[in-house]
């Protein structure tokens, strides 16, 4: 290996950067090369000054205590420049902002309660006068009662509370709620009552005032009630109101029967 | 505010460990306790305002030593600007890192370094150029690798190696008494920008 060659690897050998092949060689060589091993000493000599002097070197006392503080008082101007920052922009939007809000808040009470409205509205107009001859035929149509056991879940699916009836002899057999396409859903209780001749049956249909009309019946004066009487088909109907409520009793029994229950009623 | 508070901290524990290094590299640079004190400070606060760049994992001292290069390169423009304070040569890549020899012998900064370093080595480094001067301070002081060093001042492994070969020729002639002006101006001390 020639002293030009070896030149350049000694700063490598010296910074450790050489590899092991090429190590072996130049210090093969500085064994046999005076000059080469001079221009190695010098290297090591000016490395080992430096050295001596990075190990003198001293950071100045309470330089990173006062860097720390520099530091903290950067981070104080940060808080106060996004705190400046964020009343700046409340002070320029403020008022904008209350008209949004507002204006939001108005669409939302809109947007909560009109369905409210509307469902009300349709229900109204969903309220439709029950005439008393398709109620009797309806209590032997299929279909037309739901039943429900529950006085208050019954109330809840007609959407009126349910007033009492004296009925003392009679034994409720089903109650339930009556729906049609033609009226809005109303009560109506089966009574059964025992007698010699047989099982007698009376329907109770319970409706908010108004509800229910008959077109052909006879109005009577009932113990201080007036009562429609009249007849459909092999029934026999009983139409009043009372207690802000239409009651409508049909039965196959004798009209002066269907007048002895609604006088106790 | 916990967030910044947390942010400060992480800032201060990863590189609290570098501020002695720091600190050499610029008064090795400078020549002057105070401008060096300055300088690292100034480190510190661009390092802790560009911190949210930084990506965890990689190299903090470099990443530091990178902010602390171009802080003391704008410090020597500024005494540029400033002709009165020290003289410099114009030509900027004979702009020496250190202060001027015969302005600052009188500075007890100027003599603190040299009670530090051997008075010949520091006179042969004050005429290093700062493309020289930087990848040999990097890797004498700080023990960099090259690739570290090249990563620093950007500039490819294979330029660390020949600067850092020149500059110690230069330093050895120097001390050897055979100085000779052997640095040429072809080398490009893109570092300065």
């Amino acid at each position: 290996m020639k002293c030009s060659d070896v030149h350049p690897l000694l700063d490598l050998l010296s910074d450790g950067a050489l590899e092991n092949k090429d190590t072996a060689l130049v210090l093969d060589h500085l064994k046999l090369c005076n000059e080469c091993q001079s221009e190695w000493n010098d290297l090591e000599q000016l490395r080992s000054s430096f050295r001596d002097a990075k190990d003198k070197s001293q950071l100045p006392a309470g330089l990173m205590e006062r860097i720390s503080q520099k530091l903290k008082d950067e981070e104080r101007n940060e808080h106060m420049q996004f705190f400046e920052k964020y009343k700046r922009f409340f002070e320029q939007y403020a008022r904008p902002l209350s008209i949004v809000a507002i204006a939001a808040a108005i669409a939302l009470i809109g947007f909560l309660f009109l369905p409210r409205i509307h469902q009300i509205n349709t229900q109204q107009t969903s309220i439709q006068i029950a005439s008393a001859d398709t109620l009797v035929d309806d209590l032997v149509s299929e279909g037309t009662l739901e039943p429900v056991i529950d006085r208050n879940e019954l109330a809840k699916r007609v959407g009126y509370d349910l007033k009492h009836v004296q009925l003392p002899k009679w034994q409720m057999n089903q109650s339930g709620v009556y729906r049609s396409q033609t009226t809005m859903p109303m009560a109506r209780f089966d009574f059964v009552r025992k007698s010699q001749a047989g099982d007698q049956h009376l329907s109770c249909y319970q409706a908010p005032q108004g509800v229910i009309q008959a077109k052909v019946a006879n109005l009577e004066n009932l113990e201080g009630k007036r009562v429609l009487f009249g007849s459909h088909g092999k029934f026999q109907f009983a139409l009043w109101s009372q207690n802000g409520r239409d009651y409508l009793f049909v039965t196959a029994l004798s009209k002066p029967q269907l007048e002895e229950i609604v006088r106790g009623a | 505010m916990k967030l910044f508070h947390n942010r400060r901290q992480e800032f201060e524990k990863l590189t609290w460990p570098f501020g002695r290094d720091l600190f050499r590299l610029a008064h090795w640079r400078l020549g002057n306790l105070q401008d060096a004190e300055d300088v690292v400070q100034e480190t510190y606060l661009r390092a802790f305002r560009s911190f949210h760049t930084f990506q965890s994992g990689t190299n903090v001292k470099g990443w530091m030593t990178r902010i602390l290069l171009n802080v003391v390169n704008d410090t020597l423009k500024k005494r540029i600007r400033q002709p009165d304070l020290l003289t410099i040569e114009d030509d900027c890549d004979e702009l020496v890192s250190l202060q001027d020899h015969s302005a600052t012998t009188r500075d007890p900064e100027v003599q603190l370094i040299e009670r530090e370093i051997r008075p010949d080595l520091l006179d042969a480094l004050q005429r290093l150029p700062i493309s020289l001067l930087n990848p040999l301070l990097l890797r004498e002081l700080e023990d960099m690798t090259y690739a570290e060093i090249a990563a620093v001042l950007g500039i490819p492994s294979g330029t660390v190696m020949s600067r850092l070969f020149r500059a110690r020729r230069v330093i050895r002639d120097r001390l050897t008494n055979n100085a000779q002006e052997i640095v040429k101006p072809e080398v490009a001390d893109h570092e300065m920008q």
